[in-house]
């Protein structure tokens, strides 16, 4: 069943009386609300507003955007632990600030995605699988523990803690973020001690932007009223449309669109204000770009389709072109940053014909881009410009500098702590994070890298992600993973008659030999 | 295989698939006969049978705006003029589909260029060619399609909607 045709042609609304609470979205970074409404199965709400929880009259047609509107997808039926069967509709909430009763096609669909018996979600594994014979065969939980534990324990006391790396989700939203957080860290750095960890989306136990920690920058120095207050935004490397559909489509279009005007002029009297300009840093022609271009018109949208991996270059021309035009902040500059002069001899002096040559990116639109960010509205006042980046910049090889780069740009054009300023990602997880201290260095170790040269640990131990799809050198860390997992499995496959005790000390002779389990 | 519907393709497939249907003659229906099938939408609903326009009066990927299955609920009825899924008619070609957004209610225009309906409110984009398919947005839903079915004379009635129409609980209103 496609999640997308539901075919249904009603859905049950919940009673006056039904249970409800209030819940954040459990997918992207935006955090928009909720309304969770349960109520028994076999009972339902009346059409008339006195009849329905949702206070609603569905005798009539609703209006668009009326907020009370059940979708086949918000809708589902659960089983407690008990047997008691309920109905279940997952809402947005029209009364939160973030998504105003919007959603994206993601968080429409958290009715859908609940465990049901009858659904596809149905569709789960339920018990651990343990090689035998070139297979994957499930097995009991008290085998595939008992095994797991075993051979850690070997590895513990032969090879020490680090001879156990780890990657692990730290993401938890609805699914138990605090819980299964603290228990993993409590586990592998309380309990193993090591230092071989790293996360989900990257190679080692760090922020995916830490030059931007390093730079001084709070984590998320802006608010979604920023994107309605800002001159201009600058989107690099992320496609909002689709992947931050409501904090774009709620925060930043109305801006671009003009419909926040009235609230910059009330909220920054004494300066111009127009709807704000777009510019929107991609290799592609995103939905994203659609979007803005039919919102703010062509001529408020700047798409600069760079070549890929050629960000640093860019970020750091736009700073020499601000920086030559004197529309640098200065007052800023001497009172907030320092290391100004080091970074006037590194960045300052990319070469401008060599970045249009790299970029693909044309002289004018370079030129347009630097005013668009910071040439001033006035002799008084500055333009307010918010930066915004995700995926396409923080996931490279050049992680550090491209994060670096952008930061500097914010600085040199003082981009930061004021209404309709900024410089982060689009936000950040419901990720529930509590963990005990990680044990290791700081910078932390490159767990991918280690494992790519042969290394270091026994046990790669991957929980909830897809370890070669969030790394930054796919290829060689996929067939280390692959090369030496498979020396493992043709020493199960060469026991696989034997005993617990056979298949143990098979594994660990593999491990001798400098393979992964 | 030319004369054979895109329905019964589908049915004779899940047979073959299915390995249980071997000797059953295959179902050579007229357009005309396929139109009188019972809906495939297991639905309690007493929805209205209604004519909606005769065939002789479409014209081709020119969106004819109506309503079903009340006067609250806008359709638009569409003859594309080649056959595409779930269409009817002697060509496989009319359909008709709900103007509301199943995101959230934004009122739909149909472009012929694209052959799809689009959203004003956020952009949404529904194919009418596909079954109203969402080509991209943030629905979670297809978009509503109306049945429909045509007799001798080339009136084209509907007699359902497969899908839930946005702003409302149940599609044939209490």
């Amino acid at each position: 069943m496609s999640m997308i045709s539901h075919g249904e042609d009603r859905v049950p609304i919940p009673p006056a009386d039904a249970q409800h609470y209030s819940t954040v979205c459990s997918y992207c970074i935006v955090g928009c609300g909720y309304k969770v409404y349960k109520w028994p199965l076999g009972k339902e709400g009346g059409p008339k507003p006195h009849q329905n929880a949702l206070n609603a009259d569905f005798s009539k047609q609703q209006p668009q955007r009326s907020g009370n509107w059940i979708s086949s997808a918000m809708h589902n039926v659960i089983t407690e632990r008990n047997g008691t069967r309920f109905n279940i509709v997952v809402l947005p909430d029209r009364n939160c600030a973030v998504n105003k009763g919007n959603h994206s096609v993601r968080g429409g669909t958290h009715g859908d995605v609940l465990y049901a018996p009858d659904r596809p979600t149905a569709d789960r594994l339920t018990s651990p699988f343990l090689y035998r014979g070139g297979h994957q065969l499930p097995t009991t939980w008290e085998e595939a523990l008992t095994f797991g534990a075993r051979i850690i324990k070997a590895c513990l006391d032969t090879w020490g803690p680090d001879s156990i790396a780890m990657k692990c989700f730290d993401h938890g939203g609805g699914g138990g973020g605090f819980e299964n957080n603290w228990a993993v860290g409590k586990f592998f750095f309380t309990g193993i001690g090591t230092q071989m960890a790293s996360i989900h989306n990257r190679p080692a136990y760090n922020s995916e932007v830490f030059a931007a920690g390093d730079a001084g920058l709070a984590s998320l120095p802006a608010s979604y009223m920023d994107a309605q207050l800002a001159d201009t935004i600058v989107l690099i490397g992320a496609n909002s449309y689709e992947t931050q559909s409501i904090y774009f489509l709620e925060h930043m279009v109305p801006n671009l669109s003009g419909e926040t005007l009235a609230f910059k002029n009330a909220t920054l009297p004494g300066e111009s204000h127009a709807p704000a300009k777009i510019i929107i840093i991609d290799p592609r022609r995103t939905a994203t770009v659609a979007v803005a271009e039919a919102v703010a018109g062509k001529a408020n949208v700047l798409h600069l389709q760079i070549n890929n991996g050629t960000d640093i270059a860019l970020l750091n021309s736009l700073s020499r072109l601000i920086h030559e035009r004197g529309w640098h902040d200065q007052e800023f500059i001497e009172t907030r940053t320092d290391n100004f002069e080091e970074f006037k001899a590194k960045n300052l002096l990319q070469d401008l014909d060599h970045t249009l040559r790299l970029t693909g990116v044309l002289g004018e639109q370079l030129l347009m881009a630097a005013e668009w960010i910071a040439k001033p509205k006035s002799d008084t006042h500055r333009r307010r410009t918010l930066i915004l980046y995700e995926k396409g910049l923080i996931w490279g090889l050049k992680n550090y500098e491209n994060i670096a780069s952008v930061v500097d740009l914010a600085l040199l054009t003082g981009n930061l702590g004021k209404p309709g300023t900024g410089c982060s990602r689009l936000g950040g997880h419901q990720e529930g994070y509590s963990r005990p201290r990680y044990p290791g260095t700081r910078p932390p170790i490159n767990v991918d890298d280690v494992a790519i040269k042969g290394e270091g640990s026994k046990i790669f131990w991957v929980a909830g992600c897809n370890p070669v799809g969030g790394t930054l050198n796919a290829q060689p860390f996929r067939l280390s993973l692959e090369r030496r997992t498979s020396i493992v499995n043709q020493a199960l496959n060469s026991v696989s008659g034997g005993s617990e005790e056979d298949r143990i000390q098979a594994v660990l002779t593999a491990l001798e030999k400098g393979v992964f389990f | 295989m030319s004369d054979l519907s895109r329905r019964h393709f589908l049915k004779l497939g899940a047979c073959l698939a299915g390995g249980a249907c071997a000797g059953t003659v295959l179902p050579m229906a007229e357009a005309s006969q396929e139109a009188k099938e019972a809906s495939t939408l297991t639905t309690t609903l007493p929805y209205p049978r209604l004519k909606l326009v005769n065939i002789s009066e479409l014209e081709i990927r020119h969106e004819m705006r109506l309503t079903y299955p009340d006067v609250d609920s806008p359709i638009s009825l569409i003859k594309f003029g080649t056959r595409i899924l779930h269409g009817i008619g002697p060509e496989g070609d009319i359909v008709a589909f709900s103007r509301y957004c199943t995101h959230m209610g934004g009122h739909l225009q149909f472009k012929a260029d694209t052959g799809a309906f689009h959203c004003p409110l956020h952009f949404a984009m529904f194919d009418a060619q596909k079954s109203g398919l969402m080509v991209i947005g943030q629905a979670t839903d297809n978009l509503p399609q109306v049945e429909l079915e045509m007799d001798d004379r080339g009136d084209i009635y509907a007699f359902g909607v497969k899908g839930l129409i946005y702003g409302r609980q149940a599609n044939v209103l209490a």
